[in-house]
C-alpha cells in the first residue's frame, strides 16, 4: 500500500517536471524568437540551451507578480471579514468598490516588485532611486486609503 | 477610487518621464500580469461562472500582451548573466577584413550566439551574422565598458 503511494507520487512527480520543463522551454522560445525579430533575425535552431535560462526567468518575474496579486488582495480583505489596511468592513455593497480601488492600486506594488525586480536590469544607485519613488506613492496611497 | 485613480496616473507619468525607459516598461509589463491575474481569479471565483468565459479569446489576448511586451521591452534590458537579452560588448578578432567592417578588429554587442556562427551589432536595429570560422577570437569586455572605445582627446592645458 505504501510502496503504491510512493510510487504515484514519484510519478506525479515526474510528470510535473516533465511539463513543467517543457512549458519553460516553450515560452523561452517563444522570447528568444520574438527578440531576435526585432534585429530581423529569423533563427529557428530547437536546441538551445540559452532557451531554458530565459524561459526560467520569464515564469521566476510571473510568478512573482502572480504571487503579489493574490497577497495584495488578501491583505487588502478579500479572504478576511474586514480590510487589514482600511479597517472598511468588505459587504457584498462596497466590495466591488474596494475591489476596483485595490486593483487600480496595481501599479504602486508593483513599482515594489520592480524594486526587487531591478537587480536583474538596472544598476543599484537605480533601485534606490525606484525604492524611494515606491514609497512615496505607497504613503500617499495609504493617505487615501485611511481618508485623508 | 478617484484619488487611487489620480495616484496610478501620476505614477506611470513620473517613472514615464523621469526614470528610464526600461524601468517604466518593466512596471508596465508587471502591472499587465497583475490585472490579467485579478480578472482570471475574479472569473475562476464563482464555479459556474468559468464555463461561460469565453478563455480562447482572452487566453490570445493575455498571451500576446504579455510575451509580446516581454520580448520586446522588457527582457532586451535585463543582464544577459541573469538569463536576459541586453547586448553584450564584445572585440570580435577577425581572420580577414570583412565589407561589413572597416578593419579585422570589431568592437560591436553580442545578440545571440548559435552554433554557426555569430548574431552582432554596431548600431540601433542592425545586425551582422558572422560565422564562426571568421573569427580568430572573441574578446568579452566588462558591461560598463563602452562597445566603441572614444578616440584620444588632443591634450589641452589646463591653463589655456
Amino acid at each position: 500500500m505504501g510502496d503504491n503511494r510512493v510510487s504515484a507520487t514519484l510519478q506525479t512527480a515526474s510528470h510535473v517536471l516533465v511539463v513543467g520543463a517543457g512549458l519553460i522551454y516553450l515560452f523561452g522560445y517563444i522570447i528568444v524568437s520574438l527578440f531576435d525579430a526585432t534585429y530581423s533575425i529569423a533563427d529557428f535552431t530547437l536546441f538551445r540551451t540559452k532557451v531554458v535560462a530565459v524561459g526560467a526567468l520569464f515564469v521566476v518575474l510571473v510568478a512573482l507578480a502572480m504571487l503579489l496579486t493574490f497577497r495584495m488582495f488578501s491583505m487588502f480583505g478579500f479572504s478576511m471579514p474586514h480590510a487589514e489596511f482600511t479597517g472598511v468592513p468588505v459587504t457584498d455593497k462596497n466590495r466591488t468598490f474596494l475591489f476596483t480601488d485595490v486593483a487600480i492600486s496595481i501599479a504602486a506594488a508593483m513599482l515594489w516588485a520592480n524594486v526587487v525586480a531591478a537587480i536583474f536590469v538596472q544598476s543599484i544607485s537605480n533601485i534606490s532611486q525606484t525604492a524611494r519613488l515606491a514609497c512615496s506613492f505607497l504613503y500617499a496611497h495609504w493617505q487615501v486609503c485611511m481618508g485623508y | 477610487m478617484f484619488l487611487s485613480l489620480t495616484n496610478s496616473v501620476a505614477l506611470f507619468l513620473i517613472v514615464f518621464k523621469y526614470f528610464n525607459r526600461p524601468i517604466f516598461w518593466f512596471v508596465l509589463w508587471l502591472s499587465a500580469v497583475c490585472i490579467f491575474t485579478t480578472v482570471i481569479a475574479e472569473k475562476l471565483r464563482e464555479p459556474g461562472a468559468a464555463r461561460k468565459v469565453e478563455w480562447e479569446r482572452m487566453a490570445l489576448a493575455i498571451f500576446a500582451v504579455v510575451f509580446f511586451l516581454y520580448a520586446t521591452k522588457v527582457y532586451p534590458a535585463i543582464k544577459h548573466e541573469f538569463g536576459g537579452g541586453s547586448p553584450i560588448p564584445i572585440v570580435l578578432h577577425l581572420t580577414k577584413q570583412m565589407p561589413p567592417f572597416e578593419s579585422d578588429t570589431v568592437y560591436a554587442s553580442l545578440i545571440d550566439e548559435t552554433e554557426s556562427g555569430y548574431y552582432v551589432s554596431r548600431s540601433a536595429g542592425n545586425a551582422v551574422f558572422v560565422t564562426r570560422s571568421l573569427v580568430e577570437a572573441l574578446e568579452f569586455l566588462h558591461s560598463e565598458q563602452t562597445a566603441q572605445p572614444s578616440p584620444p582627446k588632443p591634450y589641452t592645458s589646463p591653463l589655456f
